[in-house]
């Protein structure tokens, strides 16, 4: 049952399920499929949503490795609180959520992980070709500002700069009114903003 | 990942950088992510809800019954405290003794200094500075700019709007 690999959503329902037609009644039949323990329910509900995941969980800890443990533990805690999702309401959200939580968790480590690197003072990352270098020197500055940022304003800052979300996700996302949401995304994108002056220069003038 | 929403220059150069710098997962990693997906509610075991209030409830009971029990022999002496400061209270005006009772009342302590004619709005703030301190902490203009903290932002911006609504 779970370790079969998951099929589209149109295979994984039943005919006259899709045929009905209504996307809530799809998600709340996939909900209680997966609460029973169907994993392709489960995966069929995840799946379009894993994109936005990995890129969150990439950002906070800049290796993909980790990256793909971090959504399968984000998974695996979205599993464990399925329960309290109310379908119809914003799945992504609800996800997000988790992951910016990850999130925060990874960024955490990174911030000690760079003191510890200050301190050894060993380069962070072997030569490379110089593009790459840039860019990867770029996201571990973009790491460094957000790990430097108050929690609920890295967390506003991801979901909208990464998760592409509006501010009425993003309010739910994190437990807020949609006008407490919009202060909050303007706060830290300022911030963001003061903090990679030079980065965003220079991603201008090379664009 | 484009937001549904319009979005400012200054946010759509973040919104660029982030998009030129974020790892988009290939064709197999998605694969792979997807089957990990359906491997989860074969790993883990949801507990229901019930258990963990089962885990905690006891826990929590004794810390409140621990917390009423430090805090009752203060509050009961800080509710006296409030009782015996009150004049009108009836059970102490029936406890004070005759005698006591007797005894003229303290002069009132003196009245604010009169506003004289000439004296402007500059001159409250003087006025205000012969008061106590809590009467400066309560004209404190520091709450109309916005909360300290994030987290207050909600009941900041609600206390603003109900000010608003009421056009107090």
């Amino acid at each position: 049952m779970s370790t079969s690999f998951p099929t589209p959503l149109s295979l994984a329902l039943p005919a006259q399920a899709c045929e009905k037609g209504p996307a809530l009644s799809v998600e709340h039949e996939l909900v209680a499929r997966a609460l029973d323990g169907d994993g392709r329910a489960f995966a069929s509900l995840v799946e379009p949503h894993l994109s936005m995941l990995y890129r969150i969980a990439a950002r906070a800890c800049g290796s993909s490795a980790l990256a793909e443990d971090a959504v399968q533990e984000a998974l695996t805690v979205a599993y464990q609180r399925l329960d309290r999702y109310q379908p119809g309401t914003s799945l992504k959200a609800f996800l997000a959520a988790i992951a910016v939580r990850k999130a925060h968790t990874l960024l955490r480590g990174e911030r000690r992980r760079r003191v510890r690197e200050e301190v050894a003072d060993t380069p962070e990352h072997p030569a490379g070709p110089g593009e790459l270098l840039d860019a990867e020197r770029t996201r571990a500055r973009i790491r460094e500002v957000l790990s430097s940022l108050p929690k609920k304003r890295r967390e506003v800052a991801m979901l909208r700069l990464d998760a592409g979300m509006s501010y009425n996700e993003i309010a739910k996302a994190v437990g807020s009114t949609e006008g407490s949401a919009r202060v909050l995304v303007h706060l830290a994108l300022k911030e963001l903003r003061e903090k990679l002056g030079e980065v965003v220069a220079t991603g201008e003038q090379e664009s | 990942m484009k937001p549904d929403r319009p979005v400012h220059d200054e946010e759509r150069e973040l919104m660029q950088l982030f998009d030129a710098t974020a790892d988009k997962p290939s064709g197999p990693t998605l694969t792979k992510l997807s089957a990990r997906a359906a491997d989860v509610p074969a790993r883990v075991k949801r507990r229901p809800r019930w258990r963990s209030l089962l885990f905690w409830a006891p826990g929590m009971a004794a810390a409140v019954a621990a917390l009423v029990f430090v805090l009752s022999p203060s509050l009961k002496h800080s509710r006296a405290g409030a009782v015996a400061s009150s004049p009108t209270h009836p059970a102490l005006v029936a406890r004070v003794p005759e005698k006591l009772a007797k005894v003229p009342a303290a002069p009132a302590t003196p009245a604010a200094p009169v506003a004289t004619e000439g004296s402007d709005s500059a001159d409250l703030a003087a006025a205000f500075d012969d008061s106590d301190a809590t009467a400066t902490a309560a004209i404190s203009l520091d709450p109309l700019y916005g909360p300290s903290q994030d987290d207050d932002l909600d009941a900041w911006l609600y206390a603003t709007n109900s000010v608003l609504k009421t056009g107090g």
